[in-house]
């Protein structure tokens, strides 16, 4: 058995540990399953926030970025300080509201303002369909880089199901404490591993500044927007920075993780810590442009990361990162797993099908709707993976969509639910017109999530204006809510 | 206390940061030259205003945004 093998078999052995030792901390309560009590510590929640937003689609995706399109994935340093502000701004409003009136879930909050029971379902149903291809993302991309990890020895399906098998059984037994806890050590491998490796990998052509100056000498136009194949230019680069921000924010996962948090102050040391780890990115950069001066042909450019580390770095190197890859795309994915099941399980099934279940009841449900949506996006992984792409642009395009409905909730108090509702239905349709009808894909060059932000806002504040305000008891309830928040955070 | 001057000044320098980063004042900066610290201009430009607000968000959490200390 090769050394890589074992360091990958070690990987998945890790977090089974962590999982029964955050089982064993836990009460066995389903808020303590599903938030963590609201007791999740700074370290934690910071780790698993990052860990979580940083995912297969950063780890591969910017690396063949680089490689393929030149500079547009620079944005990234500017989405990563939009997803901190945003955190701030919004996260701790929406920490604040959960703990007041107990919210488990986004509609818990959403359906609650805007007192509608149609908002409740369109907001878990958009955020569940948004979850799928974006988890799908994760396993593939996971899946994908152990088989080459191991050499081929372990074929694409089983580490698919080697994947899905050690989330399931963590995330079974240990809820959300044991998805964080794992990430603690994914988020801190992640990190420290492609910066490392990016600095590491430059030394072949001479380190990072002279890297830049043969960039410009032999190919110039990898240095500046729209790129080598001339398709990367600026729409690109705003469509990226704000759907990847805002879709990654609204999703369920970073929405339960801003309940689960103990401490308010978190929220204000966040936007630094998630600027910080932008650096990161400078890794990938001068991974894949030290690939354009030194590798010439690539067949998948989503397999640039591996194919530079096995060339130049000593195989144990390479694969430690390349299971920390791994790692990105896993710590994505249990968060996905764990979320979604707790949507099932409080918004559909204790708020429509049984509202008195009890503890266990309601542990059983969020369990068994882990094994069954896995097993329903390891089937698609492995049975529909052309998808993919396509489908994975609506997921945080999707989830984005619900930045309208919050940050009406949080700051704009005329707003009713008639108009929040058609913003998020007409600009989730509007996503899926452009992004699906052939000759209608992201019309002028601007994602077909923009477009669907910018219906939503219109549609929002216009059907909001000619429709009468709220009721006066709930405005009244969340007006001094804020007011609370504004007087004592 | 809430500071509201200060408040105000990080949520502007935010603003002001992502304005420079991501509107099409961008496109002015999407240039090769002038090399500055040994980086291409998009990249020092990029490079800059992250660093910057980096700073700005390490200095607002200590200053805690202006607002409550909330313990």
């Amino acid at each position: 058995m090769s050394i890589s093998v074992i360091i990958i078999l070690l990987f998945m052995l890790i977090p089974l540990i962590i999982g029964f030792i955050a089982a064993s901390k836990s009460q066995n309560t389903s808020d303590d399953y599903f938030i963590q009590g609201r007791g999740m510590g700074s370290v934690a929640a910071f780790f698993t926030v990052s860990a979580t937003w940083w995912s297969a689609f950063a780890f591969l995706g910017s690396n063949a970025s680089f490689y393929t399109q030149g500079p547009v994935y620079l944005t990234a340093f500017a989405w990563n300080i939009l997803f901190g502000f945003l955190y701030f701004i919004v996260g701790k409003r929406v920490w604040f509201l959960g703990k007041k009136f107990n919210y488990v879930t986004p509609s818990d909050l959403l359906g609650d303002f805007y007192q509608s029971e149609k908002m409740r379902f369109w907001v878990t149903t958009i955020l569940i369909i948004s979850t799928v291809p974006y988890l799908q993302i994760q396993l593939t991309g996971g899946g994908y880089l152990i088989e080459v990890a191991s050499g081929g020895t372990i074929p694409f399906w089983l580490a698919g199901l080697m994947f899905y098998a050690v989330i399931i059984i963590y995330v079974w037994v240990g809820g959300i404490r044991a998805v964080a806890w794992t990430d603690i050590i994914y988020g801190a491998l992640v990190f420290f591993g492609l910066l490392f490796v990016g600095f590491y990998i430059s030394n072949v052509v001479g380190g990072p500044f002279s890297l830049f100056e043969q960039m410009r000498a032999e190919n110039i136009e990898h240095l500046t927007l729209p790129g080598p194949q001339g398709d990367s230019g600026y729409l690109s680069w705003i469509s990226l920075c704000f759907i990847t921000a805002i879709g990654a924010i609204m999703g369920p996962q970073l929405w339960l993780r801003m309940y689960a948090v103990k401490n308010g102050n978190l929220f204000n040391l966040m936007p630094f810590l998630i600027s910080l780890v932008a650096v990161t990115y400078f890794g990938s950069l001068l991974v894949s442009w030290t690939g354009v001066l030194t590798i010439n042909e690539i067949d998948n450019p989503d397999q640039l990361l591996p194919v530079v580390l096995y060339e130049y770095a000593p195989i144990v190197i390479a694969t430690l990162v390349l299971a920390g890859g791994a790692s990105a795309a896993m710590s994505t994915a249990n968060s996905q797993i764990h979320a979604v099941s707790t949507l099932v399980t409080k918004d559909f099934y204790q708020r429509y099908k049984n509202p008195n279940a009890s503890n266990n009841q309601l542990l059983r449900i969020g369990r068994f709707s882990i094994l069954i949506f896995s097993l329903v996006a390891y089937l698609l992984t492995l049975f529909v993976p052309g998808f993919l792409v396509t489908i994975g642009l609506i997921g945080f395009g999707g989830s984005a969509q619900l930045i309208v409905p919050t940050l009406g909730s949080l700051f704009w108090k005329r707003s009713n639910s008639p108009g929040a509702l058609a913003g998020l239905i007409s600009g989730f349709v509007t996503l899926l017109l452009f992004t699906f009808i052939p000759g209608w894909q992201n019309p002028l060059g601007l994602s077909a999530g923009m477009w669907g932000l910018m219906v939503n806002v219109i549609a929002f504040v216009t059907v909001t204006l000619l429709t009468p305000p709220r009721k006066q008891n709930t405005f009244e309830r969340f007006n001094d809510a804020m007011e609370e928040f504004e007087s004592n955070y | 206390m809430v500071n509201r001057k200060l408040y105000v000044f990080y949520i502007t320098a935010t603003f002001i940061v992502l304005f420079m980063l991501e509107s099409p004042i961008i496109l002015i900066a999407n240039r090769v030259e002038p090399f500055l610290l040994g980086m291409p201009f998009l990249v020092f430009w990029v490079f800059f205003w992250w660093l910057l607000c980096t700073c700005l968000f390490f200095v607002a959490y200590k200053t805690n945004w202006g607002r409550h200390s909330n313990n």
